[in-house]
């Protein structure tokens, strides 16, 4: 017996140590061609005379002027100013309705916890173009229609979404979720001694809050902040449409008009996505800086079912809150975009004109329906998402493979690799893919492939975490049972951890596959007329004014990412039940 | 004066019109012959690119198609400058789709030509075309535009009358205008104002920078917020919204005294077509009598063919002014720049 089994294992070890370097090696060229090399060329594009995808030419050819032209323009400074205003505030009170969420869901007795649960996080389904798009129909200054209902009531009060105000609203509502997901698993680790040690030494409710929980909790608050103000950072379709209108720049739309001039300025758009990395990585910098003071504050081993704050009279209140909260990011705003879908077009002269039966048609939709490119994108972006969400997860799952479950050498380097993309915002990804990619040999621009590529480089870290948590939930003792019996590094990882893996990587595909179709930033700098997909279509289309057809492409994209969503759901849980 | 101010009598074209109509040369004739049209229904496509209005080439589009439902017209369209953007990008990778183009600015176009990308093509009714408006063999002029100023009469009671009337206080804050810097029409109506309104000076740029207009990034997306109110005039074209317009939104044009600008949209066939029998036939029909006839009677824009009468809507006459091609090329970059700095506009 013991014979056997040492001779299957003697067998056995040649393969076990070649698998998983025909699987490094691989994975490390796949990376660094989506990761490093893209924005290597950006890098060096910026302080190069000559075209830096000819390598060894550009660096005989090293020039900072870009930098020192590009860093002297005060437009820049303003644009940057611009950014991390609308930045904070927007994180800000992404971090204050996170929070409030957090604390009704881990801390109250509410009831309805699961449907509160999905309000909170409802928003992620929506794009922040569709979203800012349907913002600027409610609330623009003169003709928005709550302005509208505002006149009517004889109020003197008016909105105007093209405002800072505008953007910190957009962005803090509908980024809210990340800063939910982010507190709540925090609020709920608590350890409730401390609390109940206050309210026992003589504290009110509110000295506990103030003294004992927020102290407990200001690091993870200080990190869901940084979080969101990384990811705005980042955000071309927000600033797009409500600040440029009024012709407030923020980096993102500055670094658009550098590379879409006639001609394009990509050495100097390379200058400033360099401070653009720059800045995130600050801000990630920070995060990481806080999480780490944080875990070991709050997390305790015990497992303590933190107190609940009984609501009582204040209920009632707390619903309104949560039903205003789903108002303003799903309600309103889609009641808004099936109107415009239905309408000739937007002119109302009072409340009643907004619900006269004349004016509607059905005249948008056989225009989507009849313009072959509208059609086009909307096939391109489920091509696409399928493809960076199989690809991507095949790849992120192979990585965080490698990184957690192997002694491998270079595991720790391809941790680093993947984490690259977290302090590069898609826009940034965008420019350095077009400018790596247009010359490189083999012809990658302008098929439909370049998008998936950069989705993929793009969302690499969401992808590797989500696996390598997934992965982390599978003993090594079923792993090791399969080595023992003789299973070579391919059938462990076939047979055993990717069944066991499965509903992990259902999930992270899914997410893949709605940050794809949702993806903006990277995609118009991207798409060609064959490859276009859905948010560069929705895009164009709203830049030229054809507001119906926006609409209704908006609602197609919804509709696509929620049907998805519930058929993969249904399918994730009827698999688990089985 | 650089740019050629002329004076149309519209009631003198309708006469034109008449007597050439006596004349018109059969509809094949103009579209090039059966072999071409058999040629092109080979094909089966078209792809059209264009920085034309979406609704209005898909008005275009819908009359090929009906003319000939065995060829599918497909149109692209961008704002001038991220059409031509797209164009070279494309072009350098090789995945250039258009065989056809269509741009208001002659200048990017010349750019165009440069890269290569322009093809040869004469037209069968070339001879119908005034000679400074195509490039012979290459370039021809499918549609003329206007550039005036629009205004939503719900909104706006005291409508201005003038160019001069724009630059009122009554209308701070309430214009709209694309940056000269993105396209061919708003660069030529900058250069009017500059070389007409200004007398040669930005002193009209600075009146009208001081109106702290929005600024749009094409003329198209103008159309949504004049219908709206959001923006309650702008300098704009006399196509803008037409297809709600006959719907009831309300946006009215004012054909200033001071003249408007007038704006050829300039067709050609690229070198790499996929479809060239196709791209002919689309470049021979749009300008063919039928073709042009869409524009006028279904759009309600002009033609520059001097035998095709204006729309009915048109007011009789209008003074409409051209830059001179060599003052469009060679101004440009130095003006928008300046123009950009007047305006705060582009960080």
């Amino acid at each position: 017996m013991q014979l056997s089994i040492g001779g299957m294992t003697e067998r056995a070890a040649p393969r076990r140590r070649l698998g998983p370097l025909l699987v490094v090696a691989p994975l490390f060229a796949v990376l660094f061609f989506l990761i490093p090399y893209p924005i290597g060329i950006l890098l060096l594009g910026s302080v190069s005379r000559v075209e830096p995808t000819r390598i060894g030419e550009a660096l005989r050819h090293l020039d900072f002027s870009y930098y020192a032209e590009m860093y002297s323009s005060p437009a820049l400074y303003q644009a940057t100013l611009n950014s991390v205003i609308g930045c904070v505030g927007g994180a800000l009170l992404a971090m204050l309705t996170g929070l409030f969420f957090a604390w009704v869901v881990a801390r109250t007795d509410i009831k309805g916890k699961g449907a509160i649960e999905i309000i909170a996080i409802m928003p992620l389904f929506i794009s922040p173009l569709i979203a800012s798009m349907a913002w600027s129909i409610l609330a623009s200054d003169r003709a928005g229609i709550l302005n509208i209902f505002f006149k009517d009531l004889g109020w003197d009060f008016r909105l105007n979404i093209y405002s800072f105000t505008g953007i910190w609203f957009v962005l803090g509502v509908y980024y809210a979720p990340y800063a939910y997901l982010f507190l709540t698993p925090a609020l709920r680790r608590m350890d409730p001694v401390l609390e109940e040690a206050s309210t026992i030494s003589g504290a009110s409710t509110w000295q506990t809050v103030r003294r004992v929980t927020f102290p407990l909790i200001i690091h993870p608050i200080l990190s869901a902040a940084l979080l969101v103000f990384v990811i705005t950072l980042g955000l071309f379709a927000v600033p797009a449409t409500l600040a440029v209108p009024v012709n407030l720049h923020f980096l993102t739309t500055y670094l658009f008009n550098l590379v879409t001039g006639n001609p394009p300025a990509y050495e100097k758009a390379a200058t400033v996505s360099v401070l653009l990395i720059a800045l995130t990585f600050l801000g990630v910098f920070l995060q990481r800086q806080i999480i780490g003071k944080r875990s070991f504050v709050t997390v305790t081993g015990k497992s303590t079912q933190p107190r609940l704050l009984k609501l009582r009279r204040w209920r009632p209140v707390v619903l309104a809150l949560v039903l205003l909260y789903l108002c303003l990011t799903v309600v309103l705003p889609y009641l808004a975009l099936v109107l415009v879908s239905v309408r000739r077009f937007m002119f109302f002269t009072s409340v009643a004109s907004i619900f006269d039966a004349n004016m509607l048609t059905t005249q948008h939709f056989q225009f989507v329906w009849s313009h072959a490119q509208a059609i086009r994108s909307i096939g391109n972006s489920l091509y696409m998402g399928a493809a960076a969400a199989l690809a991507g997860s095949l790849l992120c799952f192979l990585t965080s493979y490698c990184i957690h479950r192997t002694e491998l050498p270079g595991r720790k380097s391809l941790d680093y690799l993947t984490m690259i993309p977290i302090a590069v915002p898609g826009l940034v990804i965008g420019v350095a893919y077009l400018w790596a990619w247009i010359s490189f040999p083999v012809p990658i621009y302008g098929t439909i492939w370049v998008l998936a590529l950069a989705y993929v480089a793009r969302f690499v870290p969401d992808g590797v975490r989500a696996a390598g948590v997934n992965l982390l939930q599978v003993h090594k003792e079923l792993e090791e049972s399969s080595r023992i019996h003789g299973g070579s590094f391919w059938q462990t990882l076939w047979r055993v951890m990717v069944p066991l893996a499965r509903p992990g990587l259902l999930s992270s595909m899914l997410l893949l596959f709605i940050l794809s179709v949702r993806e903006l930033g990277s995609s118009i700098f991207l798409y060609t007329t064959e490859s276009i997909v859905l948010s560069v279509q929705i895009y164009n289309q709203w830049e030229s004014g054809e507001l119906g057809a926006t609409a209704v492409l908006s609602l197609v994209q919804t509709l696509l990412l929620v049907g998805v969503v519930v058929l993969a759901r249904k399918y994730v849980m009827r698999a688990e039940a089985a | 004066m650089k740019g050629a101010v002329r004076c149309i009598a519209f009631a003198a074209v309708v006469l034109a019109w008449a007597a050439g109509a006596a004349f018109a040369a059969s509809l094949t004739e103009e579209l090039g012959g059966e072999a071409l049209i058999r040629e092109a229904k080979k094909e089966g496509k078209v792809v059209v690119y264009t920085a034309n209005i979406l609704s209005l080439a898909k008005t275009m589009q819908t009359a090929f198609n009906k003319r000939f439902p065995e060829i599918k017209a497909e149109v692209v369209r961008l704002g001038g400058g991220a059409l031509h953007r797209k164009i070279l990008t494309e072009h350098s990778a090789g995945k250039l789709l258009a065989d056809v183009i269509e741009m208001s600015d002659r200048g990017l176009i010349r750019r165009e030509m440069a890269a290569g990308v322009i093809g040869k093509h004469t037209i069968p009714t070339d001879g119908k075309y005034p000679a400074d408006t195509k490039i012979p063999g290459m370039v021809y002029p499918g549609y003329t535009y206007l550039y005036l100023i629009a205004y939503n009469p719900a909104i706006v009671k005291n409508p201005p009358k003038s160019w001069m009337d724009l630059v009122d206080p009554r209308f701070r804050g309430q214009l709209g205008l694309v940056p000269a810097e993105l396209g061919g029409t708003p660069w030529m109506t900058a250069l009017f104002q500059y070389q007409v309104l200004g007398n040669n000076s930005d002193s009209y740029w600075r009146k009208l920078a001081a109106q702290k207009p929005r600024f749009f990034t094409s003329g198209a997306g103008i159309g949504k917020n004049l219908i709206s109110g959001e923006t309650p005039a702008a300098v704009a074209l006399d196509v803008v919204s037409v297809s709600d317009i006959k719907k009831g939104a309300p946006v009215k044009f004012v054909y200033p005294p001071e003249g408007v600008v007038m704006i050829i949209f300039n067709f050609s066939v690229t070198t790499v077509a996929k479809n060239p029998n196709a791209a002919k036939l689309w470049m021979n029909w749009t300008h063919s009598r039928e073709g042009q006839e869409v524009w006028t009677k279904q759009v309600g824009g002009l033609s520059p063919r001097t035998d095709i009468a204006p729309p009915e809507a048109a007011p009789k006459t209008v003074k409409v002014w051209q830059a001179t091609e060599e003052d469009f090329v060679k101004l440009r970059d130095s003006y928008t720049k300046r123009w950009n700095a007047i305006f705060g506009y582009k960080p």
